[in-house]
């Protein structure tokens, strides 16, 4: 018996954060061989921090930034298809006000919750929570929520917030277990013919273009007590620090994969990268999603005020689609 | 004469072959040996009765399509204190993750305390909503301020929350009674939430769990591992402790594993027939030989039903014992001829050819009555009579070679040495005596008086007066419903229940043996069930199916828009569900807030404890978000609502946005809001237990329903369906449809190409699913077939015995013989249901008793018939020595017949198991009537109405 009232799922959905566009500071020195901690400490970085002012995802003619859940095997039938949500985000990495840190704005384009939008605003001192407002469009109501937990799952996906935003170095302990290469391409979700809609006909393939890159491979376990993981393991470029895919274990049972195809901006800063698509299955039950960015969506430092990432924005967004 | 050329032959043939005879006996038996571990006991319910019943294809649909087939439940009351104690939250969290990892558990529909599903529905002191989880995923802190801090955290949650605090919690006032969240009204209100939190604590929470079907594969280790959990956790905690434990898988894997360690009873029941058998021959040839017959037909049976993977009840348990009944009466009859033609001949090669002459005619007539009495059956259309008749035929056929023809052959082969006469007993002749005295002289009336005041007894008991006279007041009674009711049911002994009580018809509430062994009475199934029964809203479930009347556009296929992404196909043929207005019920204002005034009024019902259902979610969420900024959601209950647009316009203080006093929302778009949050939010599938996302168009309501009297569990039904009929024009629900309809053809989910085509019982009125659903289909079933079985079995009963003795006279009293222990069982059960035992009411599985009882009731009086008739002949046409001779021999030879049976009951009736004890105590009933009958009412009847077959018109027959 299922009774899915997690309202901090439904609401805390729209946070975009783990799609930040990334880029690595480069603090690793020539030749000393970087430990564990380090190399955690770069991805970690690598993956949240910002080497663009901001940066926008923003539907182009028929390409959309978009999210593909698929139910459990059990569940799957002809009848059932992949649910799929577009939207569009906003990140500003350079607030005017020195308090935040970044704003990020995502506004849903399709189905039952189009025109809803989040602002999601977070503040240098991490000892003040994130605020997070969001526009109701059918209620025409601001509504603020609070900050979703580690183990929340991001947007309806298999992927949590902890994963994507809010886990730290120091939550885990770090070993490096090896070093070697990327042995296999990064899968992704493949669709039967039924599942197929004109949303997802056009889904990236397996990315081969990172098979043979020099990995480490990092065991991080968890220090909370009783999770719902043990420990994972990574393959994280040696050069970018690209996480390429992440497996975890509870116990000797493999729980989940996690695989991100970080690609290029093709911007003089070579680190500036985006996760083109990052695709997670639950090896249980065998649920899976996608988030999918098309390049073609997405622009960098877009000449946009500093009050576009507001509510009033939210709620005029039809309007004032194109900035 | 022909029939004795027959039986020569056959005598003749198996004398010749009897190596061969003997060893394809043995070698198909070891052969079918090796399947016998292969039996499909599933003991699945699910299985049992006809897909086409409209409530068993509700019940189906819904859990195919919204899952919790197999729920546990699994209840924990402290007995001190409240539930909000560190040790006791850390037990509960480490027992949810220890039930949750148990084999086939589907651990995202589990809900208990740690469920992360339970989340606080508030606003933090910034004013923001804060959904955040009641308890930790990872459990208490070990700090103790921290902890304190998380359990006032849980406590303050826990009473706000509006869904799961009235399942998860069992609150008690100071008198140890419990107390509820729901108002007299069905309506949860401020004032109850305040009642509930003032006057009472919270003492015990429960864990609700669901499994998937693979569990009924292999439910013994389950229940292994189930069992070893529980004890561990009882070995711990225990002295601070209730724990209680429920659900259907439970159950059933336990009624399978109480048949498993009650084995030894099958071996103690052996050993008493051995021990007459021994006692009626004194050679132990004689009594381990027709063990060893009628052990083969087991065998040859149980292997069977292991090769043909045909899925089995533990009622089947019933099989081997029946044929060890009714093949040791055979066995008897042979064994006993073997002996006196080896005492008149001393030549045991003589003896077994005679013995098998004589004896293969009425063998093969007495076994093809009792086929054909199982064939009867196998037009029932339930699981379990089917495999009955089944297996029963088989069975019984193989009697006539492993019993009549082996028996003499194996003791021509190891034949015993007798003395003069020894297989007469002197307690036969004197019996027969006195029966005989009795029915001869001035006391015959007193077995026909005994016999007429039982079935009056019976008659009372029955209510068959009230019965006809509501079927005799026509349609001027139908003012009267219970008058309606009896008309529409033919039901003219509304004395007797033919409703079933589930768990009570699966294990008993007491049992001696348990008592004797010193482990107690109590049965822990039943024990638990009470307790829980009292503790939950409801233990059972009632699942109304909810579906459209108009049905949904299909979803576009890639065909719908070009290349260029130009629609070709409109949203008058196809449905995006990215671009298109949604479609489905479940986006219709109107349509939530008729299911919502309907589950109001199922809370309100006496008999459900609580619903659950998607409209839960969609009030919840409504109040959530248009509660006034910084104030708390549980402030403002009247929110808890469809927003309809008459709701909005009684609360426009919550609807109107600032600066825009003119504007409401539109209903329909804010529900569709709600439910893309709540479908995106949940994932894919998650939401499915309560709506189909695939179409929006469908869902289901959950009603705990919180008695399992089967008087009670009809009414429910029917106050259902008279508030469905009484409302079906009312906006909303006029676009709805809820339960299978009869006569529809319904697709299977998640099983391609396969349907179902509904029957009808009575028109009109709605099915309903779950285990309320399967409550009342087998009150339905049971209607059918409580008349029909018995019917079918009497005329196929009467037309072979009109065929075997060519006697209207002596068929019709056969028959009428057999409706007279019919009676008497309808007074059994009619008595049952009058002190509420309703481990023996006259449910649809104890039904079978009446066709086997028939059979075996027959069989008697065929051996007396025969027996008669042949006395009669042989003693010249003096009817008293005639009688006298009949009682001697096939009288004594029927009451030994009966002990054996009775014996062979044993294991069965000091099981836990209720469905095997009292299927044998109706037949136990009815062999007492039939052996009291045959030898005392049956020579009346025959003396007084003078049948030709025994009382020839010209004299007497030849022997």
């Amino acid at each position: 018996m299922s009774l899915p009232l997690n309202i901090n799922k439904i609401l805390a959905l729209f946070l975009l954060s783990g799609l930040s566009i990334g880029g690595v500071k480069a603090q690793q020195a020539e030749h000393a061989p970087l430990s564990a901690d380090q190399i955690a400490q770069e991805v970690y970085t690598a993956t949240h921090g910002g080497l663009v002012d901001n940066a926008i995802s923003r539907r182009v003619r028929n390409e959309v930034a978009l999210v593909v859940n698929r139910a459990p095997l059990e569940m799957r039938d002809k009848k059932r298809r992949p649910s799929v949500q577009t939207f569009d985000t906003y990140v500003n990495n350079t607030p005017e006000d020195p308090a935040v840190e970044s704003m990020q704005m995502a506004i849903l384009t399709s189905g039952k919750t189009r025109s809803t939008g989040v602002l999601f605003t977070s503040y240098n001192d991490s000892s003040r929570r994130s605020v997070i407002s969001m526009w109701l469009p059918a209620l025409r109501k601001i509504r603020r929520i609070n900050e979703p937990a580690h183990e929340d799952v991001w947007f309806g996906t298999n992927l949590t917030y902890g994963e994507l935003v809010l886990r730290r170095p120091e939550d885990e302990r770090h070993e490096l277990l090896d070093e070697g290469i990327m042995d296999s391409c990064l899968a992704v979700m493949t669709l039967k013919p039924w599942e197929v809609t004109r949303y997802t006909r056009d889904l990236p393939s397996p990315q081969c273009g990172h098979k043979g890159k020099p990995v480490y491979r990092l065991k991080s376990t968890t220090k909370f007590h009783n999770w719902w993981y043990d420990y994972h393991v990574s393959d994280i470029d040696k050069e970018t620090y690209a996480l390429y895919r992440t497996v975890y274990y509870k116990g000797e049972e493999k729980v989940k994969t996690v695989y991100i195809d970080w690609q290029s901006l093709e911007q003089p800063d070579p680190r500036i990268t985006y996760p083109r698509y990052i695709y997670a299955i639950t090896h249980a039950d065998g649920k899976d999603s996608l988030v999918y960015v098309p390049r073609n969506t997405i622009s960098l430092n877009v000449d946009l005020p500093d009050s576009f990432w507001s509510e009033e924005t939210l709620q005029n967004y039809n309007r004032i689609r194109k900035p | 004469m022909a029939k004795r050329d027959y039986a020569d032959l056959y005598a003749r043939f198996v004398m010749r072959h009897r190596w061969a005879v003997i060893l394809l006996c043995f070698v198909s038996t070891i052969l079918a040996a090796f399947y016998v571990d292969k039996v499909n006991l599933r003991n699945d319910p699910d299985s049992l009765l006809p897909l086409s019943n409209r409530y068993i294809a509700t019940n189906l649909y819904s859990e195919l399509t919204y899952g919790m087939g197999n729920l546990m439940v699994w209840g924990m009351k402290v007995k001190q204190g409240d539930v909000y104690q560190p040790w006791f939250i850390n037990m509960v969290h480490q027992f949810y993750r220890d039930v949750s990892a148990l084999d086939y558990a589907n651990s995202g529909n589990f809900v208990g305390l740690p469920s992360p599903m339970l989340r606080n529905i508030g606003v933090d002191r910034g004013g923001s909503l804060d959904f955040s989880r009641l308890l930790p995923a990872n459990g208490l802190s070990q700090n103790p301020m921290e902890q304190h801090r998380q359990l006032a955290y849980l406590r303050e949650g826990l009473e706000k929350h509006l869904v799961l605090q009235a399942l998860l919690l069992y609150y008690e006032d100071a008198t140890g009674s419990k107390c509820e969240m729901v108002g007299p009204d069905g309506q949860i209100s401020n004032a109850s939430m305040a009642r509930l939190h003032r006057q009472c604590r919270p003492m015990g929470t429960f864990i609700i769990g669901d499994f998937s079907n693979e569990l009924k594969q292999n439910h013994l280790a389950w229940i292994a591992d189930m069992k070893a959990l529980m004890a561990d956790y009882e070995a711990r905690y225990g002295d601070r402790v209730e724990f209680t434990i429920s659900g259907e898988p439970y159950f059933l894997a336990s009624m399978v594993q109480e048949l498993e360690d009650k084995a030894w009873l099958f071996g103690i029941s052996l050993l008493i027939i051995l021990l007459i058998l021994w006692y009626e021959f004194r050679h132990w040839s004689c009594a381990v030989l027709p063990l060893m017959g009628v052990g083969m037909t087991i065998v040859l049976t149980l292997g069977l039903m292991g090769f043909t993977q045909f899925k089995l009840t533990t009622m089947m348990a019933l099989t081997p014992m029946l044929l060890l009944a009714i093949g040791i009466g055979h066995s008897m009859q042979i064994t006993r001829r073997f002996m006196q033609e080896l005492g008149s001949s001393g030549d045991a090669e003589q003896a077994a050819y005679q013995s098998i002459r004589h004896t293969i005619v009425p063998a093969a007539l007495s076994i093809g009555t009792d086929l054909h009495g199982f064939f009867a059956i196998s037009f029932v259309d339930i699981s379990f009579y089917k495999a009955y008749a089944y297996f029963g035929i088989f069975g019984m056929s193989t009697l006539i070679l492993t019993t009549t023809t082996l028996i003499p052959l194996l003791m021509a082969t190891f034949p015993p040495k007798i003395k003069q006469r020894e297989y007469e007993r002197q307690w036969e002749s004197r019996v027969a005596s006195g029966i005989t005295n009795l029915i001869t002289g001035p006391f015959k009336w007193v077995p026909v008086v005994t016999v007429i005041l039982v079935w009056v007894a019976s008659a009372y008991y029955a209510e068959l007066d009230k019965g006809f006279s509501a079927l005799m007041a026509g349609e001027a009674g139908r003012g009267d419903p219970e008058v309606a009711r009896i008309q529409d049911e033919f039901d003219i002994m509304p004395g007797v229940e033919k409703g079933i009580h589930y768990p009570r018809a699966a294990f008993k509430d007491h049992y001696v043996l348990g008592e004797l062994l010193g482990r107690g009475g109590e049965v822990r199934p039943i024990a638990d069930l009470e307790t829980l029964s009292r503790l939950m809203p409801g233990v059972i479930t009632a699942n109304l199916l909810i579906r459209s009347k108009a049905g949904t556009l299909p979803p576009c296929g890639l065909d719908a828009w070009d290349r260029m992404g130009q629609r070709v196909i409109g949203p008058d043929q196809c449905y995006d569900e990215q671009e298109d207005p949604p479609q489905g019920i479940f986006n219709d204002a109107k349509v939530l807030n008729a299911l919502s005034q309907f589950e109001d009024w199922l809370r309100g019902h006496p008999n459900i404890g609580y619903t659950i259902s998607y409209v839960q979610f969609v009030k919840t969420l409504n109040m959530i978000l248009n509660a006034p900024p910084l104030e708390s959601p549980l402030a403002h209950m009247n929110l808890y609502a469809i927003p309809t647009l008459d709701h909005m316009q009684r609360h426009p203080y919550a609807y109107r946005p600032t600066g825009n006093y003119g504007y409401l929302p539109d209903p329909d778009e804010t529900v569709q809001l709600y439910n893309g949050m709540l479908a995106t939010g949940a994932g894919a599938g998650e939401l499915d237990s309560f709506v189909n996302t695939r179409n929006w168009d469908e869902g289901i309501i959950v009603g705990f329903v919180n008695t399992m009297d089967p008087v009670e569990t009809h009414r429910t039904v029917v106050d259902i369906q008279n508030f469905i009929e009484a409302h079906q024009n009312d906006p909303g629900m006029d676009q709805v449809r809820i339960g299978v309809a009869g006569g529809e053809t319904i697709q299977l989910p998640g099983d391609e190409g396969r349907a179902i085509t509904t029957g009808d019982s009575i028109p009109g009125k709605a099915a309903i699913g779950g285990f309320l659903g399967v409550t009342e289909a087998t009150r339905d079933v049971a209607f059918k077939e409580w008349l029909n079985a018995p019917v079918a079995t009497s005329v196929t009963v009467f037309i072979m015995t009109l065929l075997m003795f060519r006697s209207w006279m002596v068929a019709f009293i056969l028959i009428n013989l057999c409706f007279i222990t019919l009676m008497t069982q309808y007074g059994l059960g009619a008595y049952m249901s009058s002190i509420g035992e309703w481990s023996a009411n006259l449910a649809f599985h104890v039904q079978v008793a009446l066709s086997i009882a028939m059979g075996l009731g027959v069989d008697y009086g065929v051996y007396m018939v025969s027996r008669l008739r042949e006395e009669y002949a042989t003693n010249g046409g003096v009817w008293k020595p005639a009688l006298r001779t009949t009682l001697a021999t096939t009288g004594s030879a029927i009451i030994i017949s009966m002990v054996v049976l009775l014996s062979s009951f044993i294991p069965l009736m000091n099981t836990e198991l209720a469905n095997l004890w009292s299927v044998s105590l109706y037949i136990s009933e009815a062999l007492i009537m039939d052996v009291f009958i045959a030898l005392m009412v049956l020579p009346l009847m025959v003396y007084w109405l003078r049948p030709r077959f025994v009382f020839p018109a010209h004299g007497v027959v030849e022997k």
